[in-house]
Order: structure tokens, then C-alpha cells, then sequence
């Protein structure tokens, strides 16, 4: 997945993979291993513990297409009209825990809502001109968050944001302003790229305010599909798809609201994964015409209208179009890599298939 | 009981090794320059890269039976590189007595590391300085070390679904650092289309 970003960054790399075989360290490194093994297995290094386990690793990423809807404010109407929204159990885990900070400012709201998780999430503010980025962070990462942006830094302030010492920080020759503080237990972070001055950015931080857990959700941006458009929704989104035997659509509606970036995702890629699953059979079992089939449906994923509107919104479309190039590559991604490997989570926690993850298939 | 304090009575008579020795052995030599080379791309001085080989390897082994098999081992190291590294910074690097030969020899080699870089990388580094540690690794990890998504799950100790969304934030921060310190000789290349992100975008003023 190489692109032209990647080979920008590539240009900082001040030692290549070449230069570090090219190395003549054999020896000092054989001893280096006999060294460590010659260590007692009692005693751990502080700070320098392997990945975490990710126990249920496997529903995370399960969960995560539907995490991540919620965080464009999912709710679920109440049955028999009630006009109160019940907020989905994931998304009040949530709002109960994290700070719950809006713009208190008419113009400003609520655009884009990432990551939205009890440990760590992020919303970008805006009032159609600037932008704040606003992230909550893992309360001891502070140090860490403090430490880092130190670096290229032009100055420091202080300011009182949402009732909290928090020190501001502007980047030397930018208008890159970026603020931290802590609050209930966490790291606060908001990033303000877009701003004239710092006046103007620390107007915006003023207008901060911490405010309740139904009115933090409901600040959440709205373009979501509400329950009662879904099937009509889906059926849209299904047009233009050529569609494997037995495809059953009557569960892509479900689970409440989405944002239709999320139901044209979910939409296209129970889509593609019923092709890929067909193809995986068939090269197993040899079936070469179920093969060839789903190999010329997935080629015509290009021209599927609902991919083509997810691409203003996200790079789902690419990502599924790799795997479409894959399948008509024998199953092999652009790193050589088998879509039907098994793939590994957070630690070495095997999670899945590998194009059933990439995807999200249920 | 931790895995690490597990006794290591698997002999082999054969070899004159454990079990776990000798698959630490079989690792150490797979791995141990990809880790080297981790190191000397993060670090200023070349001799610092031997206390996070060391420190790295010496996770590895008391960890020894937690190392994912095959491919997936690398990502792992990474991931403990990363604190190691992460720990030096930070000014709190304990120097062990391990590795002081690898550390000799990397002393007399100060020229590994190429501080002379041109004006083009010098402005995506001073853009890349400008990003959160962790968008600043991940870019990295994806550019310098090739590791794909669910590689950089592992390295990151994330899932990932979220490593996707990460990583495409990280790219679109890149980029507007890039553009704010007006970057123009690969205009095109920047607007380009980026590749790597999963259906977690949430990108929901565009999505409709």
C-alpha cells in the first residue's frame, strides 16, 4: 500500500534497511545473544512491555464499523414515539466517561467525530472556516503529549480552558497552535491548524464548555440515516450491484442509525465479502466457473454507484477496489500477501481472515 | 505464573539447547538487524541503537513463549522497540550491561546515520515533527519499516480497525502540515489519492 505519501516520509529515513545489514556486526551481536541468554527470565524492564493483550479483540474489531457509527451520534428511537433518544449502550459508555466538551458558540459545531472510545476519541469543531481538532487521551499520557510537543516549538502560554491550566503551544514560523490540559483523568488535546492568530484560536478554546451527556451526543453532526429509511436506504444502495446467489440484504438495515457513509460501506462490503467468500470456496474446492464469476463480479466493483459516492467521504472504496485486484491476482494483495490469511490483533491474538477484517464482514 | 518466569526444562539433548533457546536463537538471528535498523532510524547517536537491540532482544527472551510465530514476530518487536525507544527519550534510558561490544562497534561507525538530508526531506521531517508521536510512528512504521495494517496493529498495540483510522488521520495531518509549510515541488503527488484506509473513516460531512 505503498503511495506518495509513504515516499515522502521514506525521504526522512536517515538509514536505510541496506545500511544496517551492511553493517560488519556479527560477532559484537552473537555475543549480544548469548549475553541475553545467559540473563535470569525473572525480571522485566520497566516501561518496555510487549503489546498488550487485546482479550475480545475479535469483537472490537467485529464492533468497530458500528463504533465508529455511533460516534456520528447513533441513537435508537424509543419504541411507541417517545420523543426522548435512548442512546445506544456503546456511545453512553462513552459520553459518561469521556469530558464532554462543545463550542459554546452558535457557528461552531460538531463536523466529524473519530475514534469515539472510552480510552480515547477525537471531534473536530468547525464554524465552516477553522477547524479544532479536540482529543481525549489516556490520562498518562500527559508527560509524553507535553514532552513531544516541545519539539520545533516558537512559544508557550498558559490558559484556563474549561476551568483547566492548560499550556498552549505554537510551532515555530506556523500558525500550528496546539493546547493540553488535563481533565477527568485524561490527556485533553485540541489542535487548532487553520487560524489567523492565537487570539482567534483562543477564542475558540474559551468557548469550550463541559455540558451534559445528552447534549454532548446531540451536538453529535446529524447526517445519519435514521431507522425507518433503512431498508429504503439499502435497496438504494444495492442498485447497480451485481449480487452472488443467496444474498440475503434483510440485516443490512438493522442496528439503528448510521451515517450513510457507514450504510454504503456495510452495504458495499457484505457485497464484496459474499463474492470474495465465494471465491475462496471455489479455489478451494476447484470450482473454477463460481471462481471466474466472482472474479467478474468483483471487477465490475469500479462502476458500483454506492462506492463511487462513499469515495467524497472516505477511502473504504479504495480499499475494497485492492481487494478486487487481489481476487483477480489469484488472491494476492500489492505486498504478495494471501486476503485469505489468518491476521493477528493487538498482540499475536489471531482475529480473523485477513479480507474479512480489512472489510468488516460480518 | 508469568510465561517469562516459566522454568525452561524443555532440553534437547540433541542440540544442547532448550526449546526456547533455540527458537530465541532462530529469532534473534531472523530479526535482530530489522530491529537494528529500527533503532538507528530513531535514534541521533549510532551507539544509542545497541541499548534498544539489547533491551528489545532482552524483552524478547524472558518473553519468549508470548513471541507471535514467523511474520508476525517482527511487528511484536517493533512494538517493544517502540517503548524502549519511547523510555530513552523520555531521559529515564537504563543502560545495561548488555551489548556494550554492539555499542563499541556501532561507536566507531558515527557516519550510519546521514544527517545531511536534502531541502525536500528536510521539510516533510520538520512536517512530521509537527504531528502526535504516535500519527509521527505510524507514517513511519508504514514508510520505513513497510508494515501493513494489521502489522501495525500489532507494532501499535491497537486493533486494526483503529489503526486504519489512525493512520488515515495521520496522512491527512501529514498533508496540511505539509501545505502549511508551503510544500509546492510535489503538489501533485500530495493531492493524490491515499490508499490504507478502512471503512472506520468517519468522514461524515463529505459522506452524504
Amino acid at each position: 500500500m505503498r503511495d506518495e505519501l509513504d515516499a515522502l516520509v521514506e525521504r526522512t529515513s536517515r538509514v536505510s534497511d541496506a545500511d544496517a545489514e551492511a553493517l560488519p556486526l556479527r560477532a559484537a551481536e552473537a555475543d549480544l545473544m548469548e549475553e541475553i541468554m545467559s540473563t535470569s527470565v525473572l525480571e522485566s524492564l520497566p516501561g518496555t512491555e510487549p503489546p498488550r493483550r487485546h482479550r475480545g479483540a475479535r469483537r472490537l474489531v467485529a464492533l468497530a464499523g458500528a463504533a465508529a457509527a455511533v460516534t456520528a451520534g447513533v441513537l435508537v428511537v424509543q419504541p411507541g414515539g417517545d420523543e426522548q433518544p435512548a442512546w445506544a449502550a456503546e456511545v453512553l459508555e462513552v459520553a459518561e466517561s469521556a469530558p464532554r466538551l462543545i463550542v459554546d458558540d452558535p457557528d461552531w459545531r460538531i463536523t466529524r467525530a473519530d475514534e469515539f472510545g472510552v480510552e480515547r476519541g477525537e471531534t473536530t469543531f468547525s464554524d465552516g472556516t477553522d477547524e479544532l481538532e479536540l482529543s481525549w487521551l489516556p490520562g498518562d499520557s500527559y508527560d509524553d503529549v507535553i514532552a513531544d510537543r516541545h519539539y520545533n516549538m516558537g512559544h508557550e502560554d498558559s490558559i484556563v480552558v474549561a476551568g483547566h491550566e492548560a499550556a498552549l503551544m505554537q510551532y515555530a514560523d506556523s500558525s500550528v497552535f496546539t493546547t493540553v490540559w488535563q481533565q477527568n483523568g485524561y490527556t485533553m488535546q485540541a489542535v487548532g491548524r487553520t487560524f489567523d492568530d492565537q487570539d482567534s484560536y483562543e477564542d475558540v478554546l474559551r468557548g469550550l464548555t463541559e455540558t451534559d451527556v445528552d447534549t454532548w451526543l446531540s451536538a453529535m453532526p446529524e447526517n445519519v440515516v435514521q431507522p425507518d429509511q433503512g431498508e429504503s436506504v439499502v435497496t438504494e444502495m444495492l442498485d447497480g450491484l451485481p449480487l452472488p446467489a443467496g444474498f440475503d440484504s434483510s440485516t443490512l438495515a438493522e442496528d439503528g442509525v448510521r451515517d450513510r457513509y457507514h450504510v454504503g460501506a456495510r452495504v458495499a462490503g457484505a457485497v464484496a465479502c459474499a463474492w470474495i467468500a465465494q471465491w475462496a470456496e471455489a479455489t478451494e474446492t476447484g470450482d473454477t466457473a463460481a471462481a471466474d464469476q466472482a472474479v467478474a463480479a468483483m471487477a465490475t466493483s469500479r462502476d458500483w454507484p454506492v462506492l463511487q459516492e462513499l469515495q467524497a467521504g472516505g477511502d473504504y472504496p479504495d480499499v475494497l477496489w485492492e481487494y478486487a485486484d487481489a481476487v483477480a491476482n489469484g488472491g494476492l494483495d500489492a505486498e504478495g500477501r494471501s486476503i485469505t490469511a489468518e491476521v493477528t490483533g493487538g498482540d499475536s491474538d489471531a482475529v480473523g481472515i485477513a479480507y474479512r477484517e480489512v472489510l468488516g464482514c460480518s | 505464573m508469568p510465561a517469562w518466569s516459566r522454568p525452561h526444562r524443555d532440553h534437547d539433548p540433541a542440540s544442547g539447547r532448550t526449546r526456547s533457546e533455540t527458537r530465541f536463537e532462530t529469532l534473534f538471528a531472523a530479526e535482530s538487524r530489522a530491529i537494528l535498523g529500527y533503532a538507528l532510524r530513531r535514534v541521533d547517536a549510532a551507539e544509542d541503537a545497541a541499548d534498544v537491540v539489547a533491551e528489545t532482544f532482552l524483552v524478547a527472551w524472558r518473553r519468549i513463549d508470548d513471541v507471535p510465530a514467523g511474520s508476525d514476530a517482527r511487528p511484536w518487536l517493533y512494538g517493544v522497540a517502540r517503548r524502549v525507544v519511547a523510555n530513552q527519550v523520555r531521559g529515564t534510558r537504563r543502560r545495561t550491561r548488555l551489548g556494550e561490544r554492539l555499542r563499541d562497534e556501532l561507536l566507531t561507525r558515527p557516519d550510519v546515520i546521514r544527517h545531511d538530508e536534502d531541502d525536500a526531506a528536510a521539510t516533510v521531517r520538520e512536517a512530521m515533527l509537527r504531528l502526535s508521536d504516535d500519527d509521527r510512528e505510524l507514517l513511519r512504521l508504514t514508510s520505513w519499516e513497510g508494515l501493513g495494517p494489521a502489522e501495525l496493529a500489532t507494532a501499535m498495540s491497537v486493533p486494526p480497525a483503529t489503526v486504519r483510522t489512525r493512520l488515515h488521520r495521520a496522512r491527512h495531518r501529514l498533508r496540511t502540515e505539509l501545505e502549511a509549510l508551503g510544500w509546492a515541488g510535489e503538489r501533485q503527488a500530495l493531492t493524490g489519492h491515499v490508499n490504507g484506509d478502512g471503512r472506520l473513516s468517519v468522514r461524515l460531512e463529505e459522506g452524504t
